[in-house]
C-alpha cells in the first residue's frame, strides 16, 4: 500500500527528560521519524519536554511544543493542533503510556485522532501482564509461570503457590523500575510494596524465576501487508537476572545453531502478529534454558526501544525511520534500503562483523546505592563497538567505557570469585582478572551463569595478554596479531613495559595500521552508498577519504551523569553546520543511543572508541583540516592535548586556551590582570597543604579534584575535620593532580553564561540565573532565562566579564562562565572554553542556535559576518529543571550538592517565572501538590527564611508539619504548625508519616556531610514514596511560587515556531 | 603454528590466511554465502559441489557441529574460508567442534582471511575460479592453475552428486525420517566423511581440473545404503487409512531437509538418480514428481530437462533451485549464469499472486529468464526484490510449479515451508481433476 494521503498532520510524543532506562535513543528515533515524515510532506506536531534533544529543534517539526508530557497539556495541544493521527511508538514508555491515557480519557475520539502504528488494544496486550500471558498462550508460547498481585497479601499468597525466588515486575513501568528478584519473604514484601507504588495501575507480576537462562532479543518489523522481518538478534552475555539495559550484549546472537535461531525467529514473528502491532518495530525478549533449550517469552515492547536503537546502529537498518514510513501506509517493499539505495527495506540485515554493547554506570555518584545488578536497570549510558571478531569488538567496547578510574581488582582469586558471586558493574573486568589468576572456564560458568562460549573468549584474551607479557617485547608479526584481536596500544604497552606513545611509534614504523570496513546491512553483497565505518586490522581499506575538505567532530561517548545528550546535541549541530558550509563532516563516536551516530547526520561516521589511538587513526585515514573537540564534553578535551601533540590541528579554541582555563595558577593570574574577582582559592597536593589553604582562606570550602566533569568528587566542607576526611578519598579520584580548594560563597546567587567568541567579538547567548543558591552543581540546579532578580547593572557586568574572559583566553567557539553574586559582589567561579550542558536550553529559550554559531566560528567565520539577532530579553520565561535518579537507587541521599547527580532536564516556558517553574516541575515528573500537608525541617541558619515560606504555604491552605525547632519558630510568628517527632523520638514520627502518605511535600535543608545526618531518612523515604522533596530553601521558595501559579487557570501552550517567529 | 594458506583467484588477486583443517591444494569456483547461521548445513549441501565457500559471517564455528544438521552424507565445498574459525562445543545440540567436523570430513578450512575484501571483489568481478593452497606459495603458478579449472557454465554436476540407485522413504507425520525396512539406520545418518570434496580435489597436481574429478567427491553409496529400501518395494500400508501419496524425487543433489519435509507431509518417497528417464519414473506410478536442488549449470543437464518435459501434464511437478531451472528449461524458458549468484538467508521474494513477501534462503549461481519460446501455460510467480530476478514459476494447467529459492531453509527462515503442503494440494487437485 502506498502513502496514506488522508493523513496531513501527525502528532509525535517524545520521551521527555533523560532518565535511567530512557535516554537519548528516543531522540534518535524521534528525530529520524520527524525528518522522514517532514520530507514526505506531512505536517509534524512534536511534543517533548526535553530541550536538550535534537528533535525539539524547530527545524525538525512543523510545530514544536516544549511542554510537559501530561494529559492536560497534550489535550490542550490536540485541541489547538487537531492532528489527524498520533504516532505513539517513538517516544518510549512515556509516549506509550500517555497515548493510552489520551485514549482512555476519550481525547483521541473527541478530536478524531487516529492512533497509527499500534492501537490501544495492541499496546495493552503487550503491556498488561495478564493479557500478555493469555496472548502468548494462545499462540502456544510459554511465559514464565506467574501470578498478578494488587496488594501485598495477594503477593504473599502467590508466593506460597509459585515458590521463591520470584521476579517482581510492576506493570507499565519503565526500565523495570520498581522491580526486582525476591529471594525470601522479606525481600518480596519490600519489592512488591515498591513495585505497586511505581505501577500506574498498582499491579505487579510475580514470576517464576528464570535466573541463569540465556537471554535473547529479536528486533522485528511488520507492515500493513503483514510482512514481517527480523532486523537483528541480540544475545545478552549476562544471563537472565540482569536487566538487558545493564547487560553486556552482542549482536548478532553468536551461540545459536540455525534451528535454534529459527525457533526464536518463528516465535518472535508469531508474537508480533498475535499482539497485533500493525506496523513498525517491536522488541521481543526470550529466555532459553541452556540445558534443555526450553524457550519462554519474557516480554515484548510494541514500540522502538533502546534495543532497537542498538539494532539500528548494529545493522545500519534505521528502524525508527522505517517504522515511521510504515505507520503512514508504506509497505516494506516500497521503501528503499537507505544504505544500498538499490534494494528494498524488506529484507533481513546480515552482518559480517560482531557488535558488543557495554553499559556505563555511575555508582561512584551514589555511594549508598546497592551496586548489585538486578532486573531493575541502573546504568546511565552505553557504548557500542564493532569488530570483525568478538574479541576485537569486546576489547574496543571495554575501552569505549571511558571509566574515570581503573576498576579495583582483588589480589587473590578467592576474593575475585567472591566479588563475582553477584553481578556488578565490574563483572567483566573481574572475569578477565579471574582468568589471569588462573580460574577456569567451568568454575566461572557455574558461578556466573555466563555461557562458556563467551567465557572461553575472555580466557583467550588473557592468554594473548600472557603471550605478550611472556615475550616481553613486540615484533611486527606479534603486534599485528594482537591488533587484530583488538588490543589497544596502551594495553600492549602495559603488557610489555612500554608507553602507549612508544607502541604507537613502533606500530606506525612497522606499518601496522587499521583499515576501515563499512557497515552495510548486507555483508558486502551490494555496494554501500552510505559511509558508516569501523576499524579493524585486515587487508582492504574501504574508507577512501572524500574530495572536499574534511572536519572531524569528536562525540561525547557513553552517556554518564554530567555528560549526556546536551553534548550530542552540539555535535549534531556541528556536523550539520560543517556540511552546510561545504565541508565533509566526519563524526567519531561510540554511543549507539545518539543522533550523532545516525549515519544520516554526517558525511562519514566512524563508530570508534574516543581514545587518542582510535581518533588519531581516523585522522590518519581522513587527513582532515582539523578536529573539533569543543562539543563533546570532557571526552574529546581529555585527548585534545595528545592529538595536538601528534600534529593534528584542533579547530576553534586552541589547546593552549583549554590548558590555560584549567590551570588554576595561570588562570588566577589572568583574572587578576583583568581585574575580575574570584573566590579566594588554593591548591593542595597533600592533606597538610589542604589544611594550610583552609586556614588561610577560611571555611566553608569547596573542594574538588582538577580535570573533572559533572563535579565528580566535588564537595563543600565546613571544617578542618571534614577537609581531612575529604582528602583521604579525593586523592584516589585523580592521582597526581592537585585538589582545588575555593572559598565557598554561602547564599550566593549563581549565574551561568553561554557565549560564542571568535577572537574579535563575543556573542552572549544568555545569562541564566540558578534557582538554587551557589553550592548546588550547576547541572543539578534549576535555572531561568531571563534572570529574575539581578539588576541590569549586574547583568551588564556579567556580560562584560564574560567578553573579557573569552577574548583573553583566545576562545574560538563556545565558552561557559559561571558566576556567583554575593553581597553586591560578582565572582567568577569557573570558565570552560567549550560547549556546556545548557547550550541547547539557551538555544531553545532564545531561538539562536549557539552550537551552529560556534561551529561556523571554529571553521573560520567571523561573528561580525553572521546575521545574529541583537541581544534582547525574551518576552517569555524559560525554566530548566532537572531530573534526578534517586528513586532508582534506594538508600541514596537525595540532597543536592556540588557533585552533579541529575540524569536529564526539562524545560518549562511561560509568560512568567512561577508558571514556567510549575510547568518545569510537572515536566520533570514531580508535579507539586496544590493542597495537602507540607513537612518543613530546616537547618538553623535557614530558620528565619523558612518562616516566610511557612507563611506563604499557610496562606495557600497547606497544613504545616514540622520538627520541634522549626515548628516553634513558625508558631512564634503566628503560623500554625503541627509538631511531629523526629525518628529518635519514637512513633509516630516523621518518616512514618511520609511512609503512610500523610505528607504531600517535603522541604528539608541538610547541613554538612555524612549521609546519615538528620534529614537522610526523611529524604530517602520521600523519594521512595514519590513525594516531592526539596532540599534548598531557594528551591522551596520558587516551588511555592509555582504552586501559586499552578492554582491559577491553565497556562497556555505555545510552540517554539510561534515563540521565535520562525513559523 | 597453523599452516599458512594462500587463496589465489584467476585474476591474480591473492588473499592469505591460516589453514586450521586440512591441507594441500584445491580449486573451484569461489562463492560467498551471507547466512549468519548454518555453516554446517551449507557445507553439506550438494549444491556447493565444486566450489570454494566463503562465509561472510566472520566467526565460523561458534556453536559446534552435529550429524543432525548434515544435509547430506558428505562435505561438498572444496574449501571453506572465514575470518575466524572457532573451535567450541558448548551448544547442547552439538557433539563436535566445527574444526573437528571439518577435519573429519577432510575439508580444507582457512581462517584469518579478509573475507569482506574477498566478497567485495567477487561482487565486482563476479564469481571467479580460485585455488587454495597450503603447500605452494607461488602466486603466479596458483593463478595459472585457477585459470585452468573448468568454468561452472556448461558443467553437469548433478550427475556427480546424485544417488547411484533409487531408494524409498516412508511417509511420516512427525517429520522424523525412519527407514522403511531392514536397517535401524535413518536415512539421515551422516556419512563417515570419506569421499569429501577436499579429498576428491587433491588431484595429482594438487588441483582437480576436470569436471569428473567432482564425481570422486560425491557420496552416494552411504546415503543410499542408509536411506532405506530398494525402489519399488511398497511400504506396509497403515491400517484404516488411505494409502499415502507417492512422490518420485529426482535427486540432483537433494538436501535431506527436503526429503524430511516431503515425508512430513505424509508422502511416500522414491528417490531416483538424476538420469532416470520419464518412462521409468512413470512406471513407479507417482502422484507427484519432485525436482531437487543441485549443483552446476542446469542447461548442461539435458537428459533431465528432457525427462521433465515428458512428465509435464502427466503428473504434478514441483521443483526447487536446480529443479526450478530444469522445469523452466522444460517449459521452454532459458537459464543464464548470474554474476556472482545468490547465497544467503535474507533474500526477499515476492509472490506475485498474493503479493506476500517471504524472506528466503538462496543458493544458486544460475537463474531463469523468461523467453518467447516459453510454454503458453507457464508464468512467472515470484520475483527477487533485490534484483528482480525470477524466483518462481508455475504452469497451473500442467500442475507444475517451482521456486528458485529454498523453502526448506536449513539454514534460514521458515517463511516458505508451506510450499510443501501446497505441492500436496496440487496433487489433490490433479487427482480430483484428472481422476487419478
Amino acid at each position: 500500500m502506498p502513502r496514506r494521503d488522508d493523513l496531513k498532520k501527525i502528532l509525535i510524543i517524545g520521551s521527555g527528560p533523560i532518565v535511567i532506562g530512557q535516554a537519548c535513543e528516543f531522540d534518535y528515533s524521534g528525530t529520524q521519524a520527524c525528518r522522514v515524515l517532514l520530507e514526505d510532506g506531512f505536517e509534524v506536531v512534536l511534543v517533548n519536554s526535553n530541550p536538550a534533544t535534537i528533535m525539539t529543534d524547530p527545524d525538525f517539526a512543523t510545530r514544536t511544543y516544549v511542554e510537559p508530557l501530561d494529559l492536560p497539556t497534550l489535550t490542550r495541544i490536540i485541541e489547538i493542533e487537531r492532528p489527524d493521527a498520533l504516532l505513539p511508538t517513538l517516544g518510549g514508555q512515556t509516549a506509550l503510556n500517555l497515548s493510552i491515557e489520551l485514549v482512555e480519557a476519550g481525547v483521541l475520539d473527541l478530536w478524531s485522532v487516529e492512533m497509527i502504528g499500534a492501537d490501544a488494544a495492541a499496546i495493552r496486550r503487550a503491556e498488561d501482564r495478564a493479557e500478555f500471558r493469555a496472548t502468548m498462550e494462545s499462540i502456544g508460547l510459554r511465559v514464565p509461570r506467574s501470578a498478578l498481585a494488587h496488594t501485598l497479601e495477594e503477593a504473599e499468597l502467590a508466593a506460597a503457590e509459585l515458590g521463591l525466588p520470584l521476579v517482581v515486575r510492576p506493570a507499565f513501568t519503565l526500565g523495570g523500575i520498581g522491580g526486582g528478584v525476591a529471594h525470601d519473604l522479606e525481600s518480596l514484601r519490600d519489592i512488591v510494596a515498591g513495585g505497586l507504588r511505581r505501577s500506574p495501575i498498582t499491579q505487579v507480576l510475580l514470576e517464576e524465576s528464570v535466573l541463569g537462562w540465556q537471554e535473547f532479543e529479536l528486533e522485528v518489523m511488520r507492515d500493513t501487508a503483514d510482512n514481517v522481518v527480523v532486523i537483528c538478534s541480540i544475545e545478552n552475555i549476562d544471563p537472565m537476572g540482569v536487566h538487558t539495559g545493564d547487560s553486556v550484549t552482542v549482536a548478532p546472537a553468536l551461540t545459536l545453531t540455525d534451528p535454534q535461531y529459527q525457533e526464536l525467529r518463528d516465535a518472535a514473528m508469531a508474537v508480533v502478529r498475535a499482539i497485533g502491532v500493525d506496523t513498525g518495530g517491536s522488541n521481543v525478549q526470550f529466555a532459553v534454558h541452556p540445558g534443555t533449550g526450553e524457550v519462554v517469552v519474557i516480554e515484548m515492547n510494541p514500540r522502538v526501544s533502546r534495543s532497537s536503537a542498538l539494532a539500528s546502529k548494529a545493522t545500519g537498518f534505521p528502524i525508527a525511520k522505517i517504522a515511521a514510513k510504515l505507520a503512514v501506509g508504506y509497505t516494506l517493499d516500497e521503501i528503499d534500503n537507505d544504505i544500498t539505495k538499490k534494494t528494498p527495506a524488506c529484507f533481513e540485515p546480515t552482518l559480517d562483523y560482531v557488535v558488543v554493547k557495554v553499559p556505563r554506570w555511575a555508582f561512584e555518584k551514589f555511594p549508598m546505592a546497592d551496586p548489585e545488578l538486578t532486573t531493575h536497570m541502573k546504568s546511565v549510558g552505553e557504548a557500542m563497538a564493532i569488530g570483525r571478531t568478538f574479541k576485537e569488538a569486546f576489547l574496543k567496547a571495554l575501552r569505549s567505557r571511558e571509566l574515570d578510574a581503573a576498576v579495583e581488582l582483588p589480589t587473590t582469586a578467592q576474593e575475585t570469585l567472591k566479588a563475582l558471586a553477584v553481578p556488578s558493574c565490574a563483572r567483566y573486568d573481574l572475569l578477565l582478572h579471574a582468568f589471569r589468576q588462573g580460574v577456569g572456564v567451568a568454575q566461572l560458568a557455574d558461578l556466573t551463569g555466563v555461557s562458556p562460549f563467551f567465557l572461553s573468549e575472555l580466557r583467550d584474551i588473557t592468554g594473548l595478554e600472557r603471550e605478550v607479557r611472556d615475550a616481553g617485547t613486540l615484533t611486527p608479526e606479534r603486534l599485528r596479531r594482537m591488533k587484530r584481536y583488538g588490543f589497544s596500544d596502551a594495553r600492549l604497552g602495559e603488557l610489555c613495559g612500554r608507553t602507549e606513545r612508544e607502541v604507537r611509534a613502533l606500530r606506525l614504523e612497522w606499518g601496522v595500521t587499521p583499515v576501515y570496513k563499512a557497515v552495510d546491512t548486507c555483508a558486502a553483497e551490494f555496494a554501500a552508498e552510505t559511509p558508516y565505518f569501523y576499524s579493524t586490522y585486515e587487508q582492504e581499506n574501504e574508507a577512501e577519504p572524500g574530495e572536499r575538505p574534511r572536519v572531524v567532530i569528536l562525540g561525547s561517548g557513553p552517556n554518564r551523569i554530567g555528560q549526556g545528550i546536551e553534548f550530542d546535541y552540539c555535535c549534531v549541530h556541528a556536523a550539520l553546520t560543517a556540511r552546510r558550509l561545504g565541508y565533509e563532516a566526519v563524526m567519531v563516536n561510540c554511543n549507539p543511543e545518539t543522533v550523532s551516530t545516525d549515519y544520516d547526520v554526517s558525511d562519514r561516521l566512524y563508530f570508534e572508541p574516543l581514545t587518542f589511538e582510535d581518533v588519531a587513526n581516523v585522522c590518519r585515514n581522513e587527513s582532515p583540516e582539523g578536529v573539533i573537540v569543543q562539543f563533546g564534553g570532557q571526552t574529546p578535551l581529555k585527548i585534545a592535548a595528545a592529538l595536538d601533540g601528534a600534529g593534528i590541528p584542533i579547530l576553534g579554541t586552541p589547546q593552549a586556551s583549554i590548558d590555560l582555563a584549567e590551570d588554576r595558577g595561570r588562570f588566577g593570574a589572568l583574572l587578576e590582570e583583568l581585574g575580575i574577582q574570584c573566590p579566594p582559592y588554593g591548591l593542595a597536593g597533600t592533606a597538610a597543604e589542604a589544611r594550610a589553604v583552609g586556614d588561610r582562606i577560611g571555611y566553608p570550602l569547596l573542594v574538588r579534584p582538577s580535570y573533572v566533569l559533572g563535579g565528580r568528587a566535588m564537595e563543600i566542607v565546613y571544617s578542618a575535620a571534614e577537609l581531612e576526611e575529604y582528602m583521604a578519598t579525593a586523592v584516589a579520584v585523580s592521582p597526581g593532580r592537585p585538589v582545588l580548594i575555593d572559598r565557598f560563597l554561602e547564599d550566593a546567587i549563581e549565574v551561568d553564561v553561554d557565549a560564542v567568541a571568535d577572537g574579535e567579538t563575543v556573542y552572549v547567548g544568555a545569562v541564566m540565573q540558578h534557582v538554587e543558591e551557589a553550592g548546588v552543581h550547576s547541572g543539578d540546579s534549576a535555572c531561568v532565562i531571563p534572570s529574575i532578580s539581578l539588576g541590569e547593572g549586574t547583568l551588564e557586568k556579567v556580560r562584560r566579564q564574560t567578553t573579557q574572559l573569552a577574548l583573553a583566553l583566545g576562545v574560538k567557539g563556545l565558552i561557559n562562565v559561571q558566576f556567583a553574586y554575593q553581597n553586591y559582589q560578582l565572582y567568577v567561579l569557573e570558565v570552560n572554553p567549550r560547549a556546556s550542558r545548557t547550550v541547547p536550553f539557551v538555544s531553545k529559550a532564545t531561538g539562536v542556535s549557539l552550537a551552529k554559531v560556534a561551529t561556523e566560528v571554529a571553521l573560520g567565520r567571523r561573528l561580525a559576518d553572521m546575521d545574529l539577532p541583537a541581544r534582547a530579553v525574551p518576552e517569555h520565561v524559560s525554566v530548566k529543571e532537572v531530573v534526578l535518579p534517586f528513586a532508582r537507587f534506594p538508600g541514596t541521599d537525595s540532597r543536592l550538592g556540588p557533585e552533579m547527580k541529575s540524569t536529564g532536564e526539562v524545560m518549562g516556558i511561560a509568560e512568567a517565572f512561577p508558571a514556567a517553574l510549575a510547568k518545569a516541575h510537572s515536566a520533570a515528573g514531580a508535579p507539586l501538590p496544590l493542597e495537602g500537608a507540607v513537612f518543613l525541617s530546616v537547618c538553623d541558619s535557614d530558620k528565619s527564611a523558612a518562616t516566610i515560606l511557612g507563611q506563604r504555604l499557610h496562606a495557600l491552605g497547606f497544613a504545616i508539619l514540622a520538627t520541634r525547632g522549626t515548628a516553634r519558630a513558625l508558631q512564634s510568628l503566628g503560623v500554625p504548625a503541627t509538631e511531629v517527632n523526629k525518628v529518635q523520638d519514637g512513633e509516630p514520627h516523621v518518616v512514618g508519616l511520609i511512609q503512610s502518605g500523610a505528607v504531600d511535600l517535603v522541604v528539608n535543608t541538610p547541613y554538612g556531610r555524612g549521609a546519615r545526618s538528620d534529614g537522610y531518612e526523611i529524604r530517602t523515604t520521600a523519594v521512595q514514596r514519590g513525594v516531592p522533596c526539596i532540599t534548598t530553601l531557594a528551591g522551596a521558595s520558587a516551588a511555592v511560587s509555582a504552586i501559586e501559579a499552578a492554582r491559577r487557570p491553565r497556562v497556555a501552550v505555545r510552540c517554539l515556531q510561534d515563540l521565535h517567529g520562525t513559523a | 603454528m597453523p599452516e599458512r594458506a594462500l587463496v589465489v583467484l584467476e585474476d591474480g588477486v591473492c588473499f592469505s590466511g591460516e589453514a586450521l583443517a586440512g591441507s594441500g591444494t584445491v580449486g573451484g569456483e569461489l562463492v560467498f554465502t551471507t547466512s549468519m547461521t548454518g555453516y554446517q548445513e551449507v557445507a553439506t549441501d550438494p549444491s556447493y559441489a565444486g566450489q570454494i565457500v566463503t562465509y561472510t559471517f566472520p566467526m565460523n564455528g561458534n556453536y559446534g557441529a552435529d550429524p543432525a544438521r548434515d544435509e547430506s552424507g558428505s562435505a561438498y565445498p572444496r574449501a571453506v574460508l572465514a575470518r575466524e574459525l572457532t573451535n567450541y562445543r558448548f551448544n547442547r545440540a552439538s557433539s563436535a567442534t566445527w574444526l573437528e567436523w571439518l577435519n573429519e570430513h577432510g575439508v580444507l578450512a582457512v581462517s584469518e582471511v579478509d573475507t569482506r575484501a574477498l566478497t567485495r571483489h567477487i561482487r565486482e568481478q563476479g564469481a571467479l575460479r580460485a585455488v587454495v593452497s597450503t603447500e605452494n606459495n607461488d602466486v603466479r603458478d596458483l593463478r595459472r592453475r585457477a585459470q585452468r579449472l573448468p568454468l561452472m557454465a556448461g558443467l553437469d554436476l548433478a550427475r556427480a552428486v546424485t544417488t547411484d540407485a533409487a531408494y524409498e522413504i516412508a511417509p511420516h507425520g512427525d517429520g522424523v525420517l525412519q527407514p522403511t525396512a531392514g536397517t535401524a539406520d535413518t536415512g539421515l545418518t551422516p556419512a563417515d566423511g570419506e569421499g569429501s570434496a577436499a579429498d576428491g580435489a587433491e588431484a595429482a597436481d594438487g588441483v582437480s581440473l576436470e569436471a569428473d574429478a567432482v564425481e570422486r567427491v560425491s557420496l552416494d553409496a552411504e546415503t543410499q545404503a542408509a536411506g532405506g529400501t530398494e525402489a519399488g518395494e511398497a511400504p506396509p500400508p497403515e491400517a484404516g487409512t488411505a494409502p499415502p501419496r507417492h512422490v518420485v524425487v529426482y535427486d540432483f543433489g537433494v538436501k535431506r531437509s527436503m526429503l524430511r519435509l516431503l515425508a512430513a507431509e505424509g508422502l511416500r518417497l522414491t528417490v531416483v538418480p538424476a538420469a532416470t528417464s520419464a518412462r521409468e519414473v512413470m512406471k513407479l506410478h507417482p502422484d507427484g514428481v519432485f525436482l531437487s536442488n543441485g549443483p552446476g549449470d542446469p542447461a548442461a543437464v539435458e537428459y533431465a530437462v528432457k525427462a521433465v518435459g515428458r512428465l509435464l501434464g502427466k503428473v504434478p511437478v514441483f521443483g526447487i533451485c536446480l529443479g526450478h531451472q530444469l522445469l523452466a528449461l522444460a517449459l521452454g524458458m532459458t537459464t543464464y549464469k548470474l554474476k556472482f549468484g545468490h547465497r544467503g538467508a535474507n533474500h526477499p521474494v515476492k509472490d506475485l499472486r498474493d503479493v506476500t513477501i517471504a524472506i528466503t534462503t538462496q543458493n544458486h549461481g544460475f537463474a531463469v529468464r523468461e523467453s518467447d519460446t516459453a510454454h503458453p501455460a507457464a508464468r512467472i510467480t515470484h520475483l527477487n526484490l533485490n534484483d528482480g530476478t525470477v524466483e518462481g514459476l508455475a504452469a497451473p494447467e500442467l500442475y507444475a510449479s517451482s521456486v528458485q529459492y529454498h523453502p526448506e531453509s536449513t539454514p534460514g527462515p521458515h517463511d516458505s515451508l508451506h510450499l510443501f503442503a501446497r505441492f500436496v494440494a496440487e496433487m489433490e487437485r490433479f487427482a480430483a481433476e484428472r481422476g487419478a
